[in-house]
């Protein structure tokens, strides 16, 4: 069965790449445009890893996290960040929060997915 | 990067203009209210959004650019720095180098290199200096700490009971407007008590029975909220508590139990309220005490604080208009709102069509439906149009930033106010009128607005004020822009108009006259061009742009009092409800929405009258027959109907030979070929195909009466 993505993102631009490129692997992909809207999603219905932005209007990436941690169903899913961020200090925040990875912007579309089937495996 | 990534690109680039667009109005209302967290927490996302998409997509020197000054707001949003005019001055000048980087993918030219470096080295320059001054202020504070934490920001948040008496509306009182005064205080939640509202058949309906349990949030004091209640205190029981000396509107738990109040429609337990204000009191001032202890080690304790209380007052002010609304929406294309306009105005065609069928055949089935169709049909034409409507407040911020700039560069000062901001117009109305607007500003700003020791000297506010105002009238759209500067000298203007060799010497003109002057090509009153407004480009492109979109512009001005632009346009671009009627063999649409009534008359009466007065229903009137102005040929009929115009509030008749009812008209532009004439704007197709002429009244009259040079 094909695995589905939940892409959380403020900029459309970048939330089309991801989407195009998980879609062109056979991924089910799902959007959501910040943290409070990508809560949404997570309504019991099975989602096998997300991947958010880290500044986001609403609800940012980290209270995201610590949203969905929070989330009996949701415990323990996968999360990746995805951004431009790339200081150690916010590192350690997000992994606190409880990130289980990091992706960096601008990414090329193979690490992007090798990055999500290592966590996937 | 394969092929079809590049595709993203153009998107990205139109949703980074949007972001720097956004960037701008933040760093606008951020000179406004500097210690506005949201905004500057507004302008950092913008950054960070043009930098991660920059990168992602190729244009390696913007997000590079970007990235530094995502750097500087960070700074700030962490109380590192704070902001200042100077430095919202390189960020507001560094926007445009970002559109323009926007236009060069990857490798950039040598010369927008050297525009980046100078900006940068510009930044840098102000962050120095600001980090300095931030040291100073610290050094300067470090002693009086405690005072400033003993001074709360004044914001405090009252408890209202107010319950009219029954027969309060008998003298004359609208409890709303009540409401509405108490609303300019500060921040309110209203929770109307409906309880006492007796059924319909009991109600009085000039009796009050509603009553209100409010909870206001403000920096004023307690008399001014009873100030408010003066006029109806004795009509009233009236309660008023200060519940707590903070804002509580800034508090997540009293937000919920307000929202579970209005909702539930319970009584209100102040107790209840009261002890939330404590919990979040007592949470204030953990905050504060953890942000002292915390400054104390890192020795710029106090000026952070004093941000700190200082974004407190600032947020509690803006709440009610600063936060943004969000809503979800979806970009499309123009090309597929143009398509569905066409289709929809080919349905109207066919709707017209049906509806000729339905009345020639007596068939009431069909009757119904081609009734329904209609209805359908003006409702989708109706939404479809609303579409690609946006409103006017797109433009502010580019009117804003001009005037910051513009008057800026000129020494004057100068206060941008705007009003009737939701007013909206066609997209390509907007596009078409940016330049014209901005135009008006400009001369507004350089022509009008006098500088300030010139001001003081004719008693008049050293600022000066641009009244932008934006407004509905019947089927049209009106923009003012006024100023209250220097005005126009009609007898000026007539003096140049005559060295220009525009008219002649011995011409007699009235002063609208001579106003208008300044639209006729080849005029322009400074003497020195300016780089400002002198640019080539006059007031007479101004009206030839405007007109361009069926619009109107209106010039009046009083000297030493100031100048008023009004630009009048259509509401609707390409379907309109019009007036079929037939002159000889022709038939011809006038805008129904400009016609007033209709009477009929004898084509003897119009041949007797003198002047071209007519008596009409009790009023004299002008009027003007169409069979003359149009040239129609065949003789007039017995019985002609006259079919009354509103012309720029004036009334003003047109004789036509016969009315044949209403008809949705879809304008169908006129060919090339006839560009020189006036008098027809457009044509439409009629259900049985044939072809009507759509008239413009306004031009018909305006030909008819023109003062010919």
């Amino acid at each position: 069965m094909a695995k589905t993505v939940l892409i959380v993102d403020d900029s459309e631009s970048i939330r089309e790449v991801v989407n195009f490129t998980l879609q062109n692997e056979g991924y089910d992909v799902l959007v959501g445009v910040d943290g409070e809207d990508a809560l949404q999603y997570l309504d019991g219905r099975t989602i096998d890893i997300i991947i958010t932005d880290l500044h986001m209007p609403n609800l940012d990436g980290l209270g995201l996290i610590r949203k969905v941690r929070e989330m009996d169903g949701y415990k323990h899913i996968p999360i990746l960040f995805l951004t431009t961020e790339s200081q150690a200090a916010k590192k350690m925040e997000a992994k606190q929060a409880g990130a289980t990875g990091w992706i960096i912007k601008p990414f090329v579309p193979a690490k992007l997915l090798s990055a999500i089937s290592r966590v996937l495996r | 990067m394969s092929n079809s990534y590049e595709n993203f690109q153009t998107k990205f680039i139109d949703e980074a203009l949007d972001n720097i667009a956004d960037l701008e109005q933040a760093l606008m209302a951020l000179e406004l209210s500097p210690n506005a967290k949201e905004l500057v927490e507004r302008v950092f996302r913008s950054l960070h959004s043009l930098k991660g998409g920059g990168a992602m997509f190729g244009f390696d020197r913007l997000s590079e650019f970007t990235h530094r000054m995502e750097n500087i707001y960070e700074m700030i949003r962490s109380g590192q720095l704070c902001v200042s005019s100077e430095l919202l001055a390189v960020t507001l000048q560094s926007v445009d180098l970002l559109r323009d980087l926007l236009e060069e993918p990857g490798e950039v030219g040598h010369q927008l290199k050297q525009r980046c470096k100078s900006m940068e080295k510009a930044i840098d320059a102000v962050v120095r200096e600001e980090t300095e001054k931030m040291l100073l202020t610290v050094a300067r504070h470090s002693g009086n700490e405690k005072e400033e934490q003993d001074t709360p920001n004044g914001v405090a948040t009252y408890f209202i009971h107010f319950y009219p008496q029954a027969d309060i509306l008998e003298n004359g009182t609208n409890l709303l407007y009540l409401l509405d005064d108490l609303k300019e205080l500060g921040q309110m939640v209203p929770m109307p008590g409906v309880q006492s509202v007796p059924v319909l058949q009991n109600l009085n309906p000039v009796s009050s029975y509603v009553f209100w349990d409010i909870f206001l949030a403000t920096d004023k004091g307690i008399n001014e909220i009873k100030d408010v209640f003066i006029f109806v205190e004795n009509e009233a029981v009236l309660e008023i508590h200060k519940i707590s000396n903070s804002d509580l509107f800034g508090s997540e738990q009293f937000i919920s139990k307000m929202s579970e109040l209005s909702e539930r429609q319970k009584k209100v337990d102040l107790s209840e309220i009261v002890s939330i204000a404590s919990n979040y009191e007592e949470s204030i001032t953990e905050v504060n005490s953890q942000l002292h202890e915390a400054n104390a080690d890192e020795k710029s304790s106090s000026s952070v604080s004093q941000k700190h209380d200082k974004d407190n007052s600032c947020t509690a002010g803006n709440n009610g208009n600063g936060k943004r609304r969000t809503s979800s929406s979806i970009r499309v294309s123009t090309d597929k709102i143009d398509n569905l306009m066409n289709l929809v105005s080919e349905m109207v065609i066919s709707q017209e069509r049906l509806n000729m069928i339905a009345s020639q055949h007596h068939i009431p089935e069909l009757k119904i439906v081609s009734e329904t169709v209609q209805k359908l049909t003006s409702q989708l034409r109706d939404s479809t149009f609303s579409i690609s409507l946006i409103p006017i407040e797109t433009l502010l911020t580019r009117f804003q930033r001009l005037v910051h700039d513009v008057s800026n560069d000129v020494g004057k000062k100068i206060d941008l106010k705007a009003e009737g901001l939701d007013t909206e117009l066609d997209k390509t109305m907007i596009e078409s009128l940016t330049d014209p607007l901005l135009h008006i500003l400009r001369n507004s700003i350089d022509h009008g607005i006098e500088t300030p020791d010139k001001r003081r000297k004719e008693g008049k506010h050293e600022i000066g004020t641009i009244h932008l105002k934006a407004f509905y009238s019947g089927a049209n759209v009106i923009i003012e822009i006024s100023d209250d500067g220097a005005g126009i000298d009609p007898e000026k203007v007539k003096a140049k108009a005559i060295e220009k060799g525009i008219i002649p010497e011995d011409m007699e003109l009235s002063r609208q006259d001579m106003l208008n002057m300044v639209f006729r090509s080849g005029f322009s009153t400074n003497e020195k061009i300016t780089e400002l407004s002198g640019r080539g480009v006059g007031m007479d492109v101004v009206m030839r742009n405007i007109q361009a979109v069926r619009g109107k512009v209106n010039i009046d001005s009083h000297k030493g009092k100031g100048t008023t632009v009004s630009i009048t346009l259509p509401l609707v671009l390409s379907i309109i409800d019009g007036l079929l009627v037939k002159i000889d063999q022709t038939e011809y649409v006038i805008p129904l929405s400009l016609t007033d009534r209709i009477f009929p008359v004898k084509a003897s009466e119009i041949e007797k009258s003198f002047n071209n007065i007519i008596s009409l229903g009790g009023n004299q009137m002008s009027f003007f027959d169409l069979r003359k102005e149009l040239k129609a040929g065949g003789k007039a009929p017995e019985k002609m109907q006259m079919i009354v115009i509103n012309y720029n509030e004036v009334k003003i008749a047109l004789a036509v030979d016969f009315v044949i009812g209403k008809i949705q008209a879809v304008l169908k532009p006129l060919g090339k070929l006839y560009h020189s004439q006036k008098l027809i704007s457009a044509a439409t197709i009629m259900g049985d195909g044939s072809i009507a002429l759509v008239l413009d009244t306004n031009a018909i009259v305006e030909e008819c009466t023109a003062v010919r040079f």
